[in-house]
């Protein structure tokens, strides 16, 4: 009991902790308020204009996505991504630099347990980048470019579902990230061969066949797929149970695995010295 | 109860296909209470000790407990009872401010608000840093900072604190403040467990010191007996007005060495030469004196430093002898 207590006071310490220099650079809503704004529109006008003058590139898009409203797919699918992404990366990435800096170890030091750090991250991502989601929606619904039909109880369904999945992924690429210094690399690559295969940008449908039944697998297409059906055909949940079940029973298998990663790592982190960059 | 006990501690590491021995069997203990030094040369294996202690590590074999507590069974429990400080600029955050910080890591210790609160603003006013508890830890001079590092390694008030080179790159007078700050922790009861590359330091404030060298421990006493018991040569100066040829020939028979001689502006003869034991040379030297009717006017003998006990034990010199900061 103890240990669990001790483990969410750490991380939510570091989380706080996190949001408080956040928004110590000014720069903050640049990247939390302006890009999630001005980013999906580049995306927008290029599908405009891959659509040509008289939109006959629409129905295409029409076959491979299910939906013409391809304005709606594609910015719920960026910026449904970015939000993802900062979960998935930010707690490895800073965890990293926190070795890199040198605090790393004297943070380790503490007697709580030592993926309360990696968690607390992955609360403030939460925290940072839910609101900046929210406003922009509201605001491309507001200026009828998305035409928002769903329920937002669900969309939170989906969304508290898909989070096991993500943080999962968090903690295991926060191992990788201290049992390897090429943290970066894996990020690049990994979040490219993602954005293709979840159908975050352009519908699975322009995948080879085989590829199509991976990106079914992931829960994060099944996710991707829950909240524009939601948002833009209005469907509800009781639609996409299946997908719900699917992607919280590959979360939870993935969270605990990912915790035994960790744990492990730890245990080969502190074998080797790892920890202060050797 | 030991505060630290530690027996045969092994660890190697494997760097670039090349095996190191960072520790080589290694056992000693510390009395609750008492300030023990960790001295040794670069690489010697300081720091590998403090972070097995501070369950950053695990051994290859041997053990190490801290108050009871195993550090590879009981880790948690471990990380509770001690304060750490480790080597560095960094073990602060310096975006944040010397408050923030300090209840930042209150809360990784568990500690309740309220009393976390009350804990660091006495700190705060103990340390004299209370001023600037609302600055930015990268606006702080590093003798600053490094007094609000020892603040955040007492916030738990742990029974056992250990410090990695704590004064390592502060100006002479912060690192004097700093000693003075170690020494009132001790008189709070804490037990410490420091590494520096000081002698003066070590012997300043240690009640035991083990020198290590090479993953080994090469000596362990109090830093007077390490002294006393030293087997080298010590310089013993002599002056008077009235030295005769015959009194300086009957000391080099005596003791078999060279003496040197030389006159100050107040035509005062002083002469010197090495001991090879100390025992009752002083009580020889008075008494050839008297036979010889020569008037002493004084008699030094140089004690060895700890510095001596360290060039003798591990045949290396230090190169960092912040002279000065004395
Ligand atoms: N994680 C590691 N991987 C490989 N080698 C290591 C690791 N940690 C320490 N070493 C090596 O082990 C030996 C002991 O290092 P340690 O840091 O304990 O020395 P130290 O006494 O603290 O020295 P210094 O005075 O330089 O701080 C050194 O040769 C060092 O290079
Ligand atoms: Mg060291």
């Amino acid at each position: 009991m103890k240990k669990i207590k001790i483990f969410f006071q750490a991380s939510f310490a570091t989380a706080k902790k996190d949001i408080i220099s956040i928004l110590r650079y000014k720069t903050w809503f640049i990247s939390v308020l302006v890009w999630p704004i001005l980013m999906p529109y580049t995306f927008v006008f290029l599908a405009k204009g891959l659509a040509g003058p008289t939109n006959e590139g629409i129905d295409n898009f029409a076959r491979l996505s299910g939906t013409t409203d391809y304005s709606s797919f594609i910015i719920l699918g960026n910026l449904t991504w970015m939000f993802l992404n900062m979960i998935m990366w930010d707690g490895g990435l800073k965890l990293n630099s926190s070795r890199r800096i040198g605090i790393l170890d004297t943070l380790w030091t503490a007697p709580s347990p030592r993926l309360a750090y990696v968690f607390g991250s992955a609360i403030s991502s939460i925290v940072i980048n839910f609101s900046p989601i929210v406003i922009s929606t509201a605001f491309f619904s507001m200026v009828k470019i998305i035409s928002f039909k769903a329920n937002i109880f669900d969309l939170l369904i989906y969304t508290l579902s898909i989070l096991p999945f993500i943080i999962g992924f968090l903690f295991i690429f926060s191992s990788l990230t201290l049992r390897s210094k090429e943290a970066n690399l894996v990020v690049h690559a990994v979040r490219v061969i993602l954005s293709i295969l979840c159908g975050l940008q352009l519908p699975i449908g322009v995948l080879p066949l085989f590829l199509q039944k991976i990106s079914l697998s992931i829960p994060i297409t099944l996710y991707m797929n829950c909240i524009r059906d939601s948002i833009i055909k209005g469907q509800g949940i009781s639609y996409h149970i299946n997908s719900l079940i699917y992607i919280l029973t590959i979360g939870f298998i993935t969270f605990i695995a990912s915790i035994v990663v960790f744990k492990l790592t730890e245990k080969k982190v502190k074998n080797k010295g790892l920890i202060s960059g050797y | 109860m030991k505060a630290i006990e530690i027996n045969n501690l092994v660890k190697r590491f494997v760097s670039k296909n090349e095996k190191i021995v960072a520790l080589d069997d290694i056992s000693f203990s510390i009395d609750e209470g008492k300030i023990f030094s960790l001295l040794g040369p670069n690489g010697a294996g300081k720091t590998t000790t403090i972070k097995i202690l501070a369950t950053l590590l695990l051994p290859d074999s041997g053990q190490a407990k801290i108050c009871g507590y195993d550090v590879v069974k009981n880790d948690l429990l471990v990380r509770k009872t001690l304060g750490t400080v480790l080597p560095g600029e960094r073990t602060l955050f310096w975006k944040l401010t010397v408050k923030e910080n300090l209840a930042y890591f209150s809360d990784l210790y568990g500690l309740n608000p309220k009393y976390s609160r009350k804990r660091i603003e006495y700190l705060l006013n103990k340390f004299e840093i209370n001023d600037r508890k609302d600055t930015y830890v990268e606006k702080l001079s590093t003798g600053l900072r490094q007094r609000v590092v020892l603040c955040r390694a007492l916030l738990s008030d742990p029974r056992v604190i250990i410090l990695d080179e704590p004064t390592l790159g502060l100006d002479p007078e912060a690192s004097r403040n700093l000693r003075n700050i170690i020494k009132e922790i001790k008189d709070e009861g804490k037990t410490i467990l420091l590494t520096t590359h000081y002698m003066y330091e070590a012997d300043e404030l240690s009640d035991m010191v083990a020198i290590i060298n090479k993953g080994k421990i090469v000596s362990i006493d109090t830093p007077v007996n390490l002294k006393k018991n030293l087997d080298i040569e010590r310089n013993i100066t002599i002056t008077s007005r009235n030295f005769t040829s015959n009194f300086i020939e009957n000391i080099r028979q005596e003791f078999f060495t060279e003496v040197k001689k030389e006159i100050n502006e107040d035509g005062i003869l002083k002469i010197s030469f090495y001991l090879k034991k100390k025992d009752d040379a002083l009580s020889k030297i008075i008494k050839i004196a008297s036979e010889h009717d020569i008037i002493v006017d004084n008699i030094a003998l140089s004690e060895p430093t700890l510095e001596d006990v360290f060039i003798n034990k591990t045949g290396k010199k230090f190169a960092e002898i912040e002279v000065s900061a004395k």
